[in-house]
Parts: C-alpha cells; structure tokens; sequence
C-alpha cells in the first residue's frame, strides 16, 4: 500500500493572499492582514504542515447498475462512479492529509475565543488541502501513466450520485490508519484537513463524457470546483 | 457626532480600541449600559450582519467587528453582573455526534453573544443526551445543533426524540445550521428554523426566544 510522504507545500504568503478574497479586500484593515501573515509564519516556523498521502489500486471484476465489484470482494456504489468509471479496469482509492497539528492549532484558537485566527487557518487550510490534492493526484497520475494507462478525473463522496457513506469504504482500503487519519461515526475524516477520493484507470483514454465529472453531477452549474480536475 | 454613533462606526470599521474609548467616555457621561448595548452595539452588529449577507463584507471582516465589540463588553458586563444583567436568552450550542466541524458553530456562538445571549457551547462530536442535559441544567431557551454531512445530520432527529423523551420539547426551540441543513430539512425533522450563516443565526435566535 503506497504512502506518500515527500510531497512539499509551499508556504509562501503572497500564493496564499491570492486565493483569500478577504486579504485583497481593500476595506480589510492592517490588522487583518498582518494577522493572516503571522499565521503563516507560525505554520512555517512550526512547521505544522505534515502533509501524507495513503492509496491503493484494486482491480474491478463488475459493474452492473451502480455497483462496481471489486478484487477482495468490496463494493463501491452511486450511480456517479458508475457512470464515470464504466470503462475503467481499476480503481484509485486516495486518502490524504495535512496532519492533525494544523487542527489543533486551530482548535486551540477556538477554544481560546481568537475566532478570526481560527476562521483564517481554516481558510488556509482549505487552500493547503486543495493544492495537495492536486499534487497527491498529479503524482497517482504519474505513476498510472508510466504504465501506459490512462487514468479518470478524481470523484470524493459527497459529489451528487456518491453517497458520503462510501467514505467508510475509500477510507479502509486506502488505509488511512496508516498515515494517522480516523474516520468519525458520521463518516468524516480527522483531521479535518483531510479529503478521499477515487479515480478510474483505463487501458484507454477516458473519452469526453467520462472524463468530465461534471457532466453527471446535477450540482454542476453552481460548483466553484466545476472543471478544477480536467485532465 | 454623538457617543453611541461613534461607537457604532467604529465596531463598523472594526476597530475594538476605539470602541472601548467611546464606550468609556459614554459610561462616564451616565449613559446606561443597556442604552449602549441597544441603541449602538446591537444595531451596529445589524447593520455589520445585513452588508455580509448583502455580500459587502467578508466572513473575517464581519468577525473582526464582532470581535470589537469586546472593547465595549469588557466595561460593560462588570455593571451588568452588578445590576443583575439583560440577557437575550440561553443558547446551549454544539455540533452533533460524528461530525468534528467547528468553525461555522464558533463563528455563531461569537456573533449571539455579540447580540446578548448567553451561550453554552458543547464543542464537537456531542452526543444527544449531552445536549438534554445541559438543556436541562441550564434551563436553555434554544437548542443550536450544527451538522455538515448528511449523514451526520441524521443527529439533529437523535437530539429533538431525545429532548422529547425528557419531556422538554416543549420548553425549548430548536435551531440548526450547517452545510447539511436547510429550511425545507428543519421543516421535515421538527426544528423550530435554519441559520444559513450567523448572521441570519442571530436574528433567528431572537425570533425564537419572542416565541417563548
């Protein structure tokens, strides 16, 4: 089972300030920025970013409505990887995180009624784990293509047609244990700063359709991550 | 420009020192604290909550004039404690069982206690006979839940069968919130309404507590 524990995050303040819209608003005063500049220097001094990465391949036996039948005899349903993934041969399942240090430096201003702090690394956080997705995906991807296969756009539970329950499934066999997650009662990932995912390897390329998760999601025209993983 | 303008405009421009400055000298020229809290404090807030749902404002921009209202609370609430204090109403606050998010849920107890309720907050991952007890011990007017996930939204009917069960249902009203809720999901589970962001939380809470 794969780990991937080299991957670098650039902790660089000016990136950061361009996908905040809060830190370009000209209303914002000084104290809002100089408190977002400190947050990163504590993570980067502290070095509170442990980013990891956990996946597995299993190989898929069937498909028959929404149902993918997998090597080891587990199952993945929703009609959404069904449909994305029906000329897949294999299956990706992906777990990754920035480490619970990050949590807890924000559970820490939490408690401690600093809500601005907390809200900011939040926003950071979700900055940090987007760009780690894309990373986490870029290398799978190389690693996929290296052996002349194709591979899908990623699909995470939650998007329409993916019931959040599956979590349970991508979270196990992409053993998430190994690289210090949990899963919670409600199928939510610790830390927080964490995602799944689940993508499809071909022999061919995946055509149009199924390279587009949009194209099935009914949520679609009103996503903000819409087309954020075209290959 | 009178005192309770001045510290109106500077919650708007987020600015707690001056907010405590202007609050010193209202106090000191006999103004009551409660006049201050209904007649600066409270519509500043409004008005700082009505330009976020506008979308004028940003989330942290919004939080950093809640946060300056501490500059007038820190002079304020000693004399209220002494005169027996004005409370909009109890608030026990948490996230539901299985569900570990937390922001959305701080970011509204912040912003009711900015609007003079008294909130107890549960954290996270809290289960539904701890939210009935402390109901109970804190003889609470509102229930707040806040989920994420749809599966852990399945909570907020664990929370309400138990508050029935304790024969307090009727005593409480009960909000939620969270990417998981709706209007439409309260409806449907018996919640008495939905916070689609703080703001809208706040103005909620006080409908609910006029219904008490």
């Amino acid at each position: 089972m794969p780990v991937i524990n080299d991957i670098l995050l650039e902790i660089d303040f000016e990136e950061i300030g361009k996908s905040l819209p809060f830190l370009k608003s000209e209303r914002s005063n000084c104290y809002g920025k100089e408190l977002a500049q400190n947050l990163v220097l504590q993570i980067e001094d502290n070095h509170i970013l442990e980013p990891l990465a956990s996946y597995e391949n299993l190989r898929i036996i069937d498909l028959v409505d929404d149902k993918i039948y997998l090597e080891g005899g587990e199952v993945i349903t929703g009609s959404l990887p069904a449909s994305l993934f029906k000329s897949a041969r294999e299956l990706v399942f992906l777990v990754f995180t920035l480490g619970k240090e990050l949590d807890e430096l924000e559970a820490y201003y939490s408690r401690n009624k600093e809500i601005i702090k907390s809200v900011l690394l939040g926003e950071m956080g979700n900055y940090w784990l987007h760009t780690l997705s894309l990373k986490v995906f870029k290398i799978v991807k190389e690693v996929i293509e290296t052996k002349g296969l194709f591979i899908s756009n990623p699909l995470a539970p939650g998007f329409s047609g993916f019931p959040c329950e599956e979590q349970g499934k991508i979270f196990r066999l992409a053993n998430g244990k190994n690289i210090g997650m949990r899963l919670t009662t409600g199928f939510m990932l610790y830390p927080r700063n964490s995602l799944s995912m689940v993508t499809g390897v071909s022999d061919i390329s995946f055509n149009r359709a199924d390279k587009s998760i949009c194209y099935y999601c009914q949520n679609s025209e009103n996503c903000q991550y819409s087309h954020e993983f075209s290959l | 420009m009178n005192l309770l303008e001045n510290i109106k405009e500077s919650i708007i421009n987020m600015d707690e020192e001056k907010v405590r400055e202007f609050t010193k000298k209202a106090l000191e020229n006999n103004l009551k604290p409660e006049t201050i809290i209904f007649e600066a404090l409270t519509p500043a807030m409004d008005l700082v909550g009505q330009e976020y749902e506008k979308g004028n404002l940003f989330l942290p921009e919004m939080l950093m004039s809640a946060e300056s209202l501490r500059g007038a609370m820190d002079l304020i609430q000693p004399l209220l404690v002494q005169s027996g204090g004005i409370k909009a109403g109890k608030v026990v606050m948490g996230t539901v069982e299985g569900d570990i998010h937390d922001i959305g849920k701080q970011i509204v107890c912040l912003m009711l206690e900015g609007a003079g309720f008294e909130v107890f907050d549960l954290g996270v991952d809290v289960p539904a006979k701890t939210f009935v007890e402390k109901a109970k011990q804190e003889e609470a007017d509102i229930v707040g839940m806040s989920a994420f996930l749809s599966t852990t939204a399945l909570q907020f009917s664990e929370v309400i069968r138990c508050l029935e069960e304790a024969n307090l249902r009727d005593k409480v009203k009960i909000m939620i919130g969270g990417a998981a809720a709706s209007d439409h999901y309260a409806g449907m589970i018996g919640a008495d309404g939905y916070g689609s962001n703080a703001s809208v939380a706040v103005k909620l809470a006080r409908e609910l507590t006029k219904r008490i």
